[in-house]
């Protein structure tokens, strides 16, 4: 599986702080603002998000 | 066994978003904590991925669609407020202009729109990401969109 299949097959709020992240550079501030979450949130959110990128890329992270 | 209550602040720490002093006490458990090591050079791993796999560059387009979305979301309560003036004042319209219905001053008759009103009411086609990378910009404004709905 290759980046954007495994990103595709995030669930949506995982996807977004994925891509404003990593593709947009937005720091965790803005994206917080930006999705209207707390700061935690984003932080938990980007967490999980990385450990599914993990799972769906164990080949390439392990 | 459980996780290390440490493990979920890692993410932040290796994008730099931590404090200094939280930061500092990341370090001081790194040191201690093999689980949360190794926690970390997972992290690592993946983010070497993104630029060593294909890794999808965001086309100006793309993030001028997604930019524009964050705006959208941004100026929603200013758009709303507007809304609702312009309701006020469509209201005023209506009953001034009431008294026309009453004598009408000549005009077309309704019937089959104009050519460029239908064309105003079409579905716009350039909506269809056209890439990868269009795609992942439509996600990303399409799930705002969702997000910012009232």
């Amino acid at each position: 599986m290759d980046l954007v299949a495994a990103i595709a097959a995030l669930s949506l709020e995982h996807r977004q702080v994925v891509v404003l992240r990593q593709l947009d550079g937005m720091s965790y501030e803005q994206m917080a603002e930006v999705l209207g979450v707390p700061r935690g949130t984003v932080e938990s959110r980007l967490f999980r998000a990385r450990r599914e990128l993990q799972r769906l890329l164990k080949d390439h992270c392990q | 066994m459980s996780e290390c209550e440490w493990a979920s602040r890692l993410g932040a720490y290796v994008d730099g978003e931590l404090p200094e002093e939280l930061a500092g006490q990341v370090r001081q458990h790194l040191s201690a904590c093999a689980n949360c090591g190794a926690e970390l050079r997972r992290l690592e791993r993946l983010s070497a991925l993104w630029g060593a796999l294909d890794s999808p560059a965001m086309p100006a387009r793309a993030l001028d669609r997604l930019h524009a979305s964050v705006d959208q979301l941004t100026w929603r309560p200013v758009v709303r407020l507007a809304k609702a003036v312009c309701g006020v004042a469509a209201a005023v319209l209506i009953v001034c202009l009431s008294g026309l219905l009453w004598h009408p001053i000549g005009g077309p008759p309704a019937g089959e729109p104009r050519s460029w009103e239908a064309q105003a009411v079409a579905p716009q086609a350039a909506d269809q990401p056209d890439s990868t990378e269009d795609q992942l910009a439509m996600w990303m404004v399409n799930g705002l969109s969702e997000k910012g709905a009232p």
